[in-house]
């Protein structure tokens, strides 16, 4: 008896195994199981309002939706907002912006920053049936009371040699930390006003690191001296996709950029601290990964005889190998036409290939590219 | 003794030259098998022979159920390859053979996907054929399996249907002989059934050979329980070859693997676990370094048996 009861348990477990092996889409599976603890509502996440120039005077709000057991439905976003307590008002106007389904979208408030402006918002997302009626409607923050951010360009700081001081820059983002020098006591050569000033950021050009954030730092009168470092925070903004960064320092706008050394970057509440033992400009730059998919071929699945698979943006001396499944390499493409690299399907000795799923490695630049397509007939 | 190599040379003389369908080659299934470089057609004596050699189901002995997970090409970013095997054999009697079932697939999220179905039949054919099982035990068996690839095609190919299937089988002879030889043959996707979208596209016919031995204590090296097995394949009017070997150590509980092909190595392991008189588990695991892809930490097999009466 208990033989077969262990056997039967075996082959359940086994037939479970596979079926799920088999649905290859486990996450489908397990909101499928979550499912069955009643409607899972919509969520708003990752929203914030935050000063993203200040001399373009963009305010942007990041926001991304999941729809729940609406994901069937259209849905709308829009923001409302008062400025310094005025009237409310509706950005985009009418029924906003149609958006989907966690993806990321930005929503922009019009040109009203002055030096200092206080916006109250709050997002709305509106979800319809087929009709075009609203079935629901959420909000964030949810409820009545909107969020409250304090938008501006410039701090300024009068700070005492003897005891220091704090001079927080908050660029409007509730969620997230606030820039800001610690200066200690005894770490200024004299009494000073402190600035910070979010600037524009620059076209900075480098395969390897874009601009995040640019802060200009400096005094008045401006012949102090910083005697200890200060520890100094800086916000990077809502924007980059990468989790590394590089903290750069010039002087003079004129000069060229100097690596910092961050102490820490904080991800959670997205600054980056270091110490600073100057007054100058200090950007903040994302590293960002060579950019694979340009040279990757849009098209992954190529009918014999249709089309070709196009690896784009290669030039001499970068080459292109396919592989079959098995790992046997089938074709070498080292050059190409004005339309970039080719692969017909065919192999190295003129034959077509068999369909199926093939591997591709693309090197450029020294770099090695890989991916999957498939082959038709 | 004669009549049996007449018929396997009769059948490798099959070979064809047309070109295999890639994603149908039996490459990547069965963890045992892949252990040993895929090289498993004259060993074929448990849940991973009917995509190997289907008339070694017939020398199965127990009921036996496998299920195999897989990551291909470990390290490189931006592939994302699976191979997913579940094979089960059910010996019914001596005297009625052996039945079994297996599905293998292989698939790239959002690209194309390649399946197999397959429903095999085996029995010993010493009483057919007059020839004394005290020499050599003769088995021969048929699959009927169901291919099916399933395309996801661009927008400007949505004419195309997204999947496209056929029906097709294999048949295969294993001879064992009382000295430790083993013969295997195979002749695999024996009409060449047509699964193309655009043009005909054959899954061409496709013939092994194994070359086995089997020796309980390998002589002047004492190696335990030692498999021994070369394949060739005749494939696209080439010759293709795998070699494997398998020794079993821990009073037989633990089996270690090398084998390998023109395109990869590999090595692996298998542990049983005996419990309830005759009822074993099997935990399999494979790895597989390929020579010319390049950057990648190798493919990882890891496989679940489970064998009872």
């Amino acid at each position: 008896m208990k033989k077969k009861i262990a056997g039967l348990l075996s082959l359940i477990v086994l037939l479970g195994v596979s079926v799920y092996i088999y649905a290859a889409e486990p996450l489908k599976v397990l909101s499928a199981y979550v499912k069955f603890g009643g409607v899972i509502l919509p969520t708003i996440t990752h929203t914030a309002i935050e000063t993203v120039s200040s001399i373009d005077k963009i305010l942007n709000a990041k926001i991304s939706v999941d729809f729940g057991d609406y994901s069937d439905s259209t849905a709308t976003a829009r923001i409302d907002y008062s400025v310094d307590g005025g009237s409310v008002e509706q950005e985009p106007p009418g029924e906003g912006i149609t958006i989907k389904n966690n993806e990321e979208f930005f929503i922009q408030l019009p040109d009203f920053l002055e030096s200092n402006t206080n916006v109250d918002y709050q997002i709305v997302i509106d979800f319809r049936d087929e009709q075009g009626t609203i079935i629901k409607t959420v909000t964030f923050p949810s409820g009545t009371q909107p969020q409250h951010a304090e938008l501006t360009d410039t701090v300024t700081k009068d700070v005492t040699a003897s005891a220091g001081g704090i001079v927080e820059f908050n660029s409007g983002n509730q969620q997230y930390e606030s820039s800001k020098l610690e200066i200690a006591p005894n770490s200024l050569s004299s009494d000073a006003q402190i600035i910070i000033k979010q600037l524009t950021i620059e076209d900075y050009i480098s395969s390897t690191e874009q601009m995040a954030a640019l802060y200009q730092v400096y005094s008045i009168p401006d012949n102090i001296e910083i005697l200890s470092p200060i520890k100094a925070t800086f916000y990077y903004g809502l924007n980059p996709t990468s989790n590394k960064f590089v903290l750069k320092y010039k002087k003079q706008d004129s000069d060229n950029w100097k690596d910092i050394s961050i102490s820490n970057t904080d991800l959670q509440n997205k600054t980056v601290m270091a110490y600073i033992s100057s007054l100058g400009y200090y950007g903040i730059f994302e590293k960002v990964k060579e950019e694979d998919k340009s040279y990757r071929p849009k098209k992954r699945v190529v009918v014999k005889g249709r089309d070709v698979f196009r690896f784009n943006g290669l030039q001499q001396g970068d080459s292109v190998k396919i592989y079959t499944t098995g790992g046997k390499k089938i074709r070498e493409i080292s050059s190409g036409d004005a339309d970039g690299f080719k692969w017909d399907g065919k192999k190295d000795n003129g034959d077509y290939a068999s369909s199926g799923i093939y591997v591709y490695q693309i090197k450029v630049k020294g770099k090695l590219i890989s991916g999957t397509i498939a082959f038709v007939k | 003794m004669k009549k049996v190599f007449l018929v396997l040379s009769f059948l490798i003389l099959l070979v064809s030259a047309q070109t295999v369908f890639a994603a149908f080659e039996d490459t990547y299934w069965g963890v045992r098998a892949l252990g040993m470089g895929g090289a498993f057609t004259a060993v074929v004596n448990d849940a991973n022979a009917p995509l190997y050699n289907i008339a070694g189901i017939a020398n199965c002995v127990q009921k036996e159920i496998t299920l195999m997970g897989s990551r291909l090409f470990t390290g490189l970013d931006g592939v994302e390859i699976s191979a997913n095997y579940l094979g089960a054999v059910y010996p019914i009697a001596d005297e009625w053979g052996s039945v079994s079932f297996a599905w293998s697939s292989l698939g790239t999220p959002a690209l194309a996907r390649y399946d197999t179905f397959n429903l095999g039949y085996a029995r010993k054919i010493n009483d057919i054929t007059g020839i004394d099982d005290y020499y050599v035990n003769l088995s021969a068996g048929l699959n009927i399996k169901y291919l099916r690839q399933e395309i996801n095609f661009d927008e400007e190919d949505k004419d195309l249907s997204n999947s496209k299937g056929a029906v097709t089988g294999d048949i295969g002879i294993l001879a064992t002989f009382e000295n430790g030889l083993r013969l295997g043959f195979s002749s695999k996707y024996l009409t060449s059934p047509d699964i193309g979208y655009e043009e005909k596209d054959s899954v061409s016919n496709m013939n092994v050979l194994g070359i086995g031995y089997f020796s309980e204590l390998l002589p002047y090296v004492n190696i335990p329980t030692f498999t021994a097995d070369l394949d060739l394949i005749f494939i696209d009017g080439e010759l293709k070859f795998r070699l494997g070997l398998e020794s079993y150590v821990l009073d037989d509980k633990l089996g270690i693997r090398l084998g390998g092909r023109e395109e990869a190595i590999n090595i692996g392991f298998g542990y049983e676990f005996t419990f309830l008189n005759d009822s074993t588990l099997v935990i399999d695991y494979a790895f597989e370094l390929p020579f010319e892809i390049e950057e990648s930490y190798g493919s990882h097999f890891i496989a679940l048996s489970f064998r009872f009466n």
